[in-house]
């Protein structure tokens, strides 16, 4: 009967729109299903957090281990606390240092990972001392040409 | 709910108005139970708006329409679909539904207002096409149907219910005489076989005339003349002898404000 | 002069009386009617009309608008050394913009357009006065599976629509322009999210689908049932729906992006 093929067509339309939305969501999207138990949370404070935004990855080694979820100011000290999940298989040294870098020259913002020797491990709500902060480019500029011109008799 | 348990359909002070025009003013008409009434009158006087007036598709400016006791204003819009489910219309064109095969336009009041299982449904169905002729086109799609037959098994959707009531707007017109004698003759039959009340519109005069047992002229918005043919023939009205017989010369001008012909062609 | 104030009031309050009435009319067409079976093939009927013939003329045009999205964005990026984002670039306009609002614009044009003749022509054949006077709600009957048809109908077309454009895009920069594949995708992994961009432009298709198919319902509904009157209704639908949906675009995108 013509309508059991109108309804065969209607359907196959149908799941092809819902595989394209899968499709969407895990090769163009990179969508991870990930649950709140595979990671533990971390924060870092940082003297200038600019242009690291909320969901940028943290990566160790250049693995991508985890990702920012908030990024705060801390009212009483004036420094930026930076919360990151982190999966759970990776332990990460209680002397782990935190920098920002720049992807590529003109690229987002994500935080980079450097463990240290420390035998004791930083457990979920602790916090990484050791950072370095975003290179903000003016500061780097007004570096340069204060260098220059300090060198110049 | 019948007040008046003689009369199927009333219209008491029907005034109907579409923007600066009164197509009715004070229309009062009574169609009794049983009847075939044909109401007749020259083209534009409003007969098609007079019967979507009847069954409700228009609401009057002012005045009421009654069927069957109740008047219709009065009906919730599910009140009014269930009294229709009484009525039918047979529209000049057939109206049949385009996507759907014969057999399917036919058998869709059925499916609606009905559960009777499709065994059943299939019988009635191969009844009314038959008892209109044309049972040999249940598979076809209506345009592949001329006017005449999309008009029949128009005629065999309409009757699928049983109704009480049955209006035929313009059934005669644009027909050859062959089809117009079995369209003639079906009326007829249906009506009795039925026990219906039918409703005439037309200015196919003769035709009309030759089944029906009440005549209603309408003329300006208003019913000249009521009566039976015979009472027709007899009548002393000169609009009525010229319309209906075809005696006299001069024809009415369709909207009396324009000046003489003279005026308009020697002084524009 | 008091004339012309009038003529112009009066085409005001006109315009008003419509936005009216086409609100009203929404309002009766939303419910499908009682039961499950009977709406329900009559929707899916109508998703095939709407959606699956609509197909061709969608897939085709996505892969285009990817693949010139590709050339374009390649060569304006390479000036800034940054060829390696055309995958990027091509993802994120698709999925927030073209991908939406280009099927919008396909689907009135093509589905709209013939819901509009459609209806008029059953108005003009008087086909919904009969099924009214025999007691059946052409609202619930006609426009009702018609309307959430079409707000099935285009939000699926505009996924295959980004979809077909990101690899039609695909195509282009790795075979024609030499970015290596590697990098279109997972430069576009990294900053395409799912629930900003992929979800909002469906949500944005939602939106233009309910828009375009009312208008074009109800200008049908609307026309006068003669020829040059479903023409009217026709041309009317294909041109206020357009402009709706790039209106509704920039509202939309102003509250997505802005937060206004």
């Amino acid at each position: 009967m013509q309508s059991k093929s109108i309804e065969m067509a209607v359907g196959l339309f149908v799941v092809a729109a819902m595989f394209g939305l899968l499709v969407l969501a895990l090769n163009v999207s990179g969508l991870r299903i990930q649950g709140d138990d595979d990671v533990y949370y971390l924060y870092a404070r940082f003297e200038n957090s600019s242009g690291l935004s909320e969901r940028a990855k943290v990566s160790l080694s250049g693995v991508v281990v985890g990702r920012v979820v908030d990024i705060r100011l801390d009212t009483q000290s004036y420094v930026s606390v930076v919360k990151m999940a982190i999966e759970k298989g990776v332990p990460l040294s209680m002397d782990t240092s935190a920098s920002i870098l720049t992807s590529g020259l003109l690229g987002e913002k994500y935080i980079g990972l450097s463990i240290g020797a420390d035998e004791e491990y930083l457990l979920s709500g602790d916090v990484i001392e050791d950072t370095q902060s975003a290179i903000v480019l003016e500061e780097l500029i007004g570096q340069f040409i204060f260098s220059k011109t300090s060198e110049s008799p | 709910m019948s007040s008046q348990p003689n009369y199927f359909i009333e219209c008491r002070n029907l005034h109907y108005q579409v923007d600066d025009r009164a197509i009715f003013s004070d229309l009062n008409l009574k169609i009794e139970v049983g009847s075939i009434t044909a109401i007749l009158g020259p083209s534009g006087t409003g007969k098609t708006t007079l019967l979507k007036l009847l069954c409700g598709q228009l609401k009057p400016t002012t005045g009421a329409v009654i069927v069957d006791g109740c008047d219709l204003a009065d009906l919730s819009r599910k009140e009014l679909l269930y009294l229709r489910k009484r009525l039918s219309l047979l529209f000049q064109s057939g109206a049949l539904f385009t996507d759907l095969t014969v057999f399917e336009n036919v058998a869709f009041p059925l499916r609606e207002h009905t559960k009777l299982p499709e065994h059943m449904i299939r019988d009635l169905v191969l009844l009314r096409l038959e008892s209109v002729g044309l049972r040999d086109t249940a598979n076809l799609m209506p345009a592949a149907l001329s006017g005449g037959m999309a008009r029949r098994v128009a005629l065999a959707r309409s009757l699928a219910l049983d109704p009480e009531f049955i209006m035929y707007d313009e059934p005669f017109t644009g027909q050859d005489p062959i089809s117009m004698n079995v369209l003639l003759k079906l009326i007829a039959q249906t009506h009795e076989n039925l026990a219906l009340t039918s409703v005439l519109v037309s200015h196919d005069v003769k035709e009309a005339l030759s089944i029906a047992d009440t005549v209603l002229v309408l003329n300006h918005g208003k019913v000249q003349a009521r009566g039976s043919p015979e009472q027709m023939q007899a009548h002393t009205d000169p609009f009525i002898q010229q319309f209906l017989f075809g005696k006299g010369v001069e024809g009415e001008p369709f909207d009396c404000a324009i000046e003489s012909l003279r005026e308009q062609v020697l002084h524009e | 002069m008091s004339n012309y104030v009038a003529a112009l009031g009066a085409k005001y309050i006109r315009v008003f009386q419509l936005i009216g009435r086409s609100g009203l009319f929404l309002i009766s067409i939303l419910n499908w009617g009682s039961g499950f079976k009977g709406p329900f093939s009559r929707l899916v009927k109508q998703v095939y009309h709407l959606g699956v013939l609509s197909l061709p003329i969608i897939l085709v045009a996505g892969t285009f608008v990817g693949m010139v999205l590709a050339l374009q964005g390649y060569y304006i990026l390479s000036n800034y050394g940054s060829q390696e984002a055309v995958g990027q670039m091509v993802a994120l306009s698709l999925l927030r913009e073209f991908g939406p609002v280009v099927s919008a614009l396909l689907f009135v044009g093509r589905a709209g357009s013939a819901l509009t003749a459609e209806i008029g022509l059953m108005k003009t054949t008087e086909q919904l006065s009969a099924m009214e006077i025999m007691g059946v709600d052409p609202f619930q009957r006609i426009f009702s599976p018609r309307l959430w048809a079409g707000v099935v109908s285009l939000p699926l077309l505009t996924v295959l629509f980004s979809l077909l454009g990101i690899y039609g895009g695909a195509f282009v920069a790795v075979n024609m322009l030499g970015i290596y594949e590697g990098s279109y995708w997972s430069n576009m992994q990294q900053s395409v999210l799912f629930y900003d961009d992929v979800l909002k432009g469906v949500i944005k298709g939602v939106v233009f689908a309910f828009v375009c198919t009312w208008i074009a319902l109800f200008h049908g509904w609307q026309a006068k049932p003669t020829s040059e009157g479903v023409s009217r209704a026709t041309t009317a639908t294909v041109v206020q729906g357009s402009l709706a949906v790039l209106g509704l675009d920039f509202i939309l995108t102003a509250v997505m992006l802005g937060g206004f």
